[in-house]
């Protein structure tokens, strides 16, 4: 059998960092990712897709954003859709799931699974999925313990679908809610068990995989990075499960931390490695860097001009945290000895930056503007 | 720099050429009426000077005659021992011309060394400017500080920084706080540095984005509390609606009113048994009480009976007692009656006598009247007699008058109808007097006055007519008179008189009878004063009616005294009844006391009989009550037993003794049941605390059921706007309008910083190079002003003066105020003049407000300062800078403009 494990769509997910526009194609783009999917299955041969939670990012979420996916789905009716709510849209009394049913908003190829019991799937392979069905955001007790026990008929192909934290694997927060035992798939006597939580691919064990995000939505997911679909082979119950990761996702998340800029130089290689992420489009790259450092009043200009003007305009995103400083000194003030008086007052800032503090900062700050009106002065007078 | 000739045509007034003449070294003085064309000279040297000659500005056409024309000018002056000439045409043929000595300059070129010369800019096509336009001073501009544009401020900079020798870069510094001025003006408001432009939207946003977050929050609050309630609700609910739960309470019901109906038998029960001993207690007290009743009953039988014995005794003493009261008691009476009849026989005795008494006055009185009545009839009489007499005369005082008049009048119309009458006076022999006739009738001797004509017959003589002169007023006379005549005659007769005479005596007649009825009517008041003014007619009936009253009163009297003689004291002796008052009145007395003694002693035997009836009547009373009270005790007695014999009333008291054990007997049953079992109100509260549970989880199924539904409405209200999602933006909008705010505000402090350390430096440097321009302005300053120090500002104006005390220039007089315009200018010239440049001073109309010492001061300071640079000075007021001794300037107007060659 073949099948698309997908997971964490998070459709309806903004990004505070982003301007309007970058969010408006971010969130486009998550949105098409399920196009990406579809076409995915259409183009390997595959009829049953299973998403491992999280479709939506709210408990809420809009009516545009809550019809958007399943309208998406709907147009691959070729395609069945098998779901099952994560923490993000945990199937609580009034929560989406129960819109969605309420509205008569599911199409028919699309499954939603909100009961922790095997259902058949694949009649032609014997193939059942065995749901870990989430009722809240956050549960202490291990859903898919119940596959251990659910009865399936002999030789069926089990497959497990969960949304959770495989206890043991991760040392963070997230391990201590919605826990999966690490062995499940053993202790089920699963052929399969395809996970969602986690927003880069990532493998457990020979039949444990979490697929990952199909598209990036953080610049750091752990694992192997997001932006991809697991397509799964198993030839019988007790085949060991053949995965095949496909890019689905649009959009390049970096993140490059430590950047310390302290020449022209420094600032020439930051916008090389930049541009390297992806040389042919910078265009889809998402870049954050945590820039620090001291330049001089030139290379201060250039930091300007090449990062904050050129780079700024070649990438989708750039997201900057922290900033170059000026690092003027006596011997540049030199370059203001047209006008005493404006050296003058250079001089009682600079001495206000060596003071440091708050007003330091602010002195900074003022000294950079000197330097930065006082070039455009004499570029008018000139 | 020194002019020494200013030629002008077509400008404004001269539309031919003027010339200025006179102009040299030092103080230059034009002197000249109003609208002599001083302002135009000024202008005209200024456009010289500043205006470019190909401009067409409004300051060029300004200066065109009317009627048009191409201004044209020419300014002679002497520059580093070089005589020099500037002449510019604007306007038609426009052209400039610069000698500088041996060299000439022509066109664009003259005026770019021209701007050289006197360190002009050019601002705009049109114009160049500089210092120059400070010096300049025209008409009015005196009294304000010069206010210097940027060529000004450069030049003056420029001086200052040559004069200390050093590089101040004030004008960069300028330049830079203007970019900064600028970029802090789109975060901040000039005046009160308050948030503008895009920084002040950011904080409006921000505020608002806090605020929707704050709602959406709240909003995602009261969704999350519906939902937790919602989950409660729907669990509350199935619990209330669980049919395990319902048939366990019903089991329990049932069972519970099972042991209420249990308990409520017991209670019946032993309530019938209480009733029956309380039945058995009560019949048993009572056949007690009614053999009680029995025995009291027949000891009262007995107790009365012996009181009725000894009633009867007494009933018989208090009659005899009463009896011989009774006989007492109208003996008493008897006497009383006799007492009272003496009594009246007295009284009647004494009313008789004092009618008799009374009667016999009234005899006197009635004499009295009658004589009264007599006289005055007699008076009455008389005045009537009077009166008959008096009113029988048809004379009286009005009448008289009349008649008097009339026969007044008579006599004097007769006495004038004679006057006027013909008089015929005849004499006539004795024998003669038949034979003459007169009218018919015999004359006689005399006089005879005629009227009228008249017939004199002479016996044998014939006969005469004689007729009376008919003139005057003969006719209407005698007219008059015999009307008069024949009035006397009506009134005589009406007064039935024949003559005057008659009439006369009838008057005297009259006035006669008149006293004599006055007398009469005096008598018969005299004879009743009290009834003075009263009408004798009415005095006398009056008398008449009260003789008749007193008369027919005496005569009843009389008859009344008769008739009670008669009735009441006919038996008394004839002595009793002719005695005097005082004796009856003593004997009505004495019977007075008899009889109130005799009714004193009846009175004491009634009262002694009263006394012995009501003993009586009391003892028979209480006889009569005790004989009923024993009736009623043996009939009592008779039907009790009657009814209920004593011995079968104590068979019966015995039967309920027994009957009352019986139920004592029940109740312990019943107790020793009741102890077994639950009170049987905790039993019925139990029963009402389920029913009532029932009820109340019907009502809570309903409640809960709305709720549930009103959530579920919110929720999905609430859902279908997508809280979460919403929230997810505002709190991205909101973090990125803080970041957006952030760097705003960073910009706005670096920038004021930026501001700040900028104005501080550049002051600090304008004190540094202020120094020389105070150092020469101050010795004219303190020329005018003694003892003063300069404090000049930043727009090289003069901020205060410090004599004493500092004084901010804004607050002096005007003319103050002048002044120091005009030593700034002074100041600004020595200045250029101290750097090698072209400088002079022009005033137009200066100094016009100083006072006569202050103006002294300023001609020396002006002097001395002439010694170095031309001074000008234009003004209508020869007399007040004659003392300048200046050289004194002409306006003199030429054939021809005349270029030196």
């Amino acid at each position: 059998m073949k099948f698309i494990h997908t997971s964490d769509w998070q459709i309806g997910k903004t990004f505070s960092f982003a301007d309007d526009d970058t969010l408006g194609a971010l969130q486009a783009a998550r949105s098409d990712a399920v196009l990406h999917i579809g076409q995915l299955a259409r183009q390997e041969g595959v009829t049953c897709v299973l998403v491992a939670g999280d479709i939506y990012e709210h408990e809420t979420p809009e009516r545009r954003t809550l019809h958007q996916p399943m309208e998406r789905m709907r147009q691959f009716s070729d395609v069945q859709w098998h779901l099952i709510p994560g923490n993000h849209d945990a199937d609580t009394p009034e929560g989406v799931w129960a819109r969605l049913r309420r509205e008569g908003a599911v199409p028919g190829n699309v499954h939603m699974h909100t009961h922790s019991q095997a259902v058949q799937i694949d009649a032609a392979h014997n193939a059942w999925l065995l749901p870990a069905v989430l009722k809240r955001r956050h549960t202490l007790s291990d859903l898919t313990e119940y596959m251990n026990d659910a009865a399936t008929p002999p030789e069926a192909l089990r497959i497990g679908l969960a949304h959770g934290s495989v206890v043991g694997f991760s040392n963070g927060q997230e391990a201590e809610h919605n826990p999966i035992a690490l062995d499940r798939a053993k202790q089920a006597g699963l052929a399969y068990l395809g996970l969602g939580d986690w927003h880069g691919f990532c493998q457990i064990d020979t039949r444990t995989y979490y697929s990952g995000t199909p598209e990036t939505d953080r610049f750091v997911t752990g694992g192997a990075g997001g932006g991809e679909t697991l397509v799964v082979t198993i030839d019988g119950p007790c085949a060991q499960p053949v995965i095949s990761r496909h890019r689905t996702g649009k959009y390049i998340w970096r993140k490059l931390e430590d950047i310390v800029l302290t020449s022209g130089e420094d600032i020439d290689a930051l916008e090389a490695r930049v541009r390297h992420i992806h040389p042919d489009n910078p265009s889809v790259v998402m870049a954050w860097l945590e820039v620090s450092g001291l330049l001089g009043v030139d290379d201060l200009r250039k930091y300007e001009s090449v990062i904050l003007t050129r780079l700024q305009s070649a990438v989708a995103c750039l997201r900057l945290t922290g900033a170059p400083q000026l690092a003027a000194g006596i011997q540049d003030l030199e370059r203001l000895d047209a006008s005493a008086t404006v050296k003058m007052a250079a001089q009682e800032l600079l001495q206000k930056v060596e003071q440091g503090g708050e007003e330091g900062a602010v002195a900074r700050e003022a000294l950079q503007r000197l330097f930065l009106f006082w070039h455009e002065v004499e570029g008018a007078a000139a | 720099m020194i002019l020494t000739d200013i030629q002008l045509e077509c400008v404004r007034r001269f539309i031919s050429p003027v010339r200025l003449e006179g102009l040299g070294a030092g103080l230059n003085v034009l002197a000249a009426p109003n609208e002599a064309g001083k302002s135009t000279v000024l202008m005209a040297l200024r456009a010289a000077l500043t205006l470019r000659h190909g401009s067409k500005a409004q300051a060029v056409k300004e200066m065109q005659p009317y009627g048009g024309g191409a201004p044209h000018i020419g300014v002679g002056f002497e520059w580093s021992g070089k005589s020099c000439w500037l002449e510019k045409r604007f306007m038609k043929g426009a052209f400039a011309r610069l000698d500088l000595g041996h060299e000439r300059f022509d066109g664009d070129t003259a005026e770019e060394r021209l701007n050289d010369l006197l360190e002009l800019e050019k601002n705009g096509k049109s114009e160049a400017i500089g210092l120059w336009n400070a010096l300049l001073v025209r008409q009015g501009e005196s009294f304000a500080a010069p206010v210097l544009n940027n060529a000004g401020r450069s030049s003056i900079q420029n001086c200052l920084e040559h004069g200390v020798q050093e590089v101040t870069g004030i004008a960069a510094a300028g330049a830079l706080l203007e970019r900064v001025r600028s970029r802090l003006g789109q975060l901040q408001t000039a005046a009160t540095g308050k948030p503008t432009g895009r920084y002040k939207h950011l904080l409006e946003d921000q505020a608002k984005a806090a605020e929707h977050l704050k709602n959406l929050h709240a909003k995602r609050a009261a969704l999350e509390e519906d939902l937790v309630l919602l989950g409660q609700q729907r669990r509350t609910l199935r619990e209330y609606e669980n049919p395990e739960r319902q048939k366990q309470e019903e089991q329990k019901l049932y069972q519970l009113r099972e042991e209420r109906d249990r308990l409520r038998n017991l209670d019946a029960e032993e309530k019938a048994a209480l009733a029956r001993k309380a039945a058995a207690v009560q019949q048993f007290q009572n056949i007690r009480d009614e053999q009680e009743r029995r025995q009291e009953h027949r000891a009262e039988y007995a107790r009365l009976q012996q009181l009725i014995s000894d009633s009867v005794k007494e009933l018989s003493e208090l009659a005899a007692q009463e009896k011989t009261a009774s006989l007492r008691y109208q003996a008493a009476q008897a006497a009383c009656q006799k007492a009272l009849k003496h009594h009246q026989v007295q009284r009647a005795i004494l009313h008789h006598v004092m009618q008799q008494r009374e009667v016999q006055h009234q005899e006197g009185t009635l004499l009295r009247l009658r004589e009264n009545l007599k006289h005055v009839q007699e008076s009455f009489a008389q005045i009537e007699q009077a009166q008959a007499a008096f009113d029988a005369l048809p004379m009286d005082g009005v009448k008289i008058q009349r008649v008097r008049k009339a026969a007044q009048k008579v006599a004097m119309l007769t006495q004038q109808v004679q006057a006027q009458a013909t008089v015929l006076e005849m004499e006539l022999l004795p024998h003669a007097a038949q034979r003459v006739l007169l009218d018919g009738k015999p004359c006689v001797s005399g006089k005879n006055l005629l009227h009228a004509p008249a017939e004199l017959h002479v016996e044998g003589v014939g006969r005469f007519v004689i007729t009376p002169s008919a003139g005057g007023d003969t006719v209407e006379l005698q007219q008059e008179l015999h009307q008069a005549q024949n009035a006397l005659t009506h009134l005589l007769q009406q007064i039935g008189c024949l003559n005057a005479e008659g009439a006369e005596q009838q008057y005297e007649q009259h006035c006669l009878a008149e006293r004599q009825l006055k007398e009469a009517k005096a008598v018969f008041a005299a004879t009743l004063p009290d009834k003075k003014g009263v009408s004798p007619d009415k005095v006398l009936l009056e008398l008449r009616q009260n003789l008749a009253r007193e008369e027919a009163a005496y005569t009843q009297k009389k008859h009344a005294l008769a008739q009670n003689l008669a009735s009441q004291i006919g038996s008394a002796q004839a002595s009793d009844l002719t005695c005097l008052p005082e004796k009856a009145v003593q004997q009505e007395q004495d019977a007075a006391q008899e009889v109130e003694q005799a009714r004193q002693t009846e009175h004491d035997a009634q009262q002694v009989l009263i006394a012995a009836k009501a003993a009586l009547d009391k003892v028979k009373a209480i006889q009569q009550q005790q004989e009923t009270g024993l009736i009623r005790l043996q009939r009592e007695l008779e039907l009790w037993q009657g009814r209920e014999s004593d011995a079968a009333l104590l068979q019966r008291l015995q039967t309920c003794a027994q009957e009352q054990a019986e139920a004592q007997a029940a109740l312990e049953h019943c107790e020793q049941a009741r102890q077994k079992e639950r009170p049987l109100a905790v039993v019925e509260s139990g029963i009402q605390r389920l029913e009532q549970a029932q009820k109340t989880d019907g009502e809570n199924i309903a409640r809960l059921r709305e709720d549930i539904r009103e959530r579920e409405t919110r929720v999905r209200s609430a859902e279908g706007d997508g809280v979460d999602e919403r929230i997810a933006e505002a709190d991205r909008l909101q973090q990125r309008l803080n970041m957006e705010v952030a760097a705003c505000t960073r910009d706005r402090a670096a920038l004021v910083l930026l501001d700040q350390v900028l104005r501080k430096a550049e002051q600090e440097q304008t004190a540094r190079y202020m120094g020389p321009l105070v150092k020469t302005m101050q010795p004219a300053f303190s020329a005018l002003f003694p003892g003063s120090e300069l404090e000049m500002d930043a727009d090289f104006g003069v901020a205060a003066l410090s004599r004493n005390q500092r004084e901010d220039v804004a607050n002096l007089s005007d003319g103050t105020r002048e002044q120091i315009a005009v030593l700034v200018r002074l100041g600004f010239a020595e200045m250029l003049h101290a750097r090698g440049v072209p400088a002079i001073l022009v005033l137009d109309d200066a100094l016009s407000f100083a006072d006569s010492m202050r103006l002294e001061c300023l001609f020396d300071v002006l002097a001395e300062a002439a010694t170095r640079f031309q001074i000008l000075i234009l003004t209508c007021h020869a007399q007040l800078f004659a003392p300048l001794r200046g050289r004194m300037l002409n306006l003199r107007p030429q054939e021809s403009f005349t270029a030196p060659r």
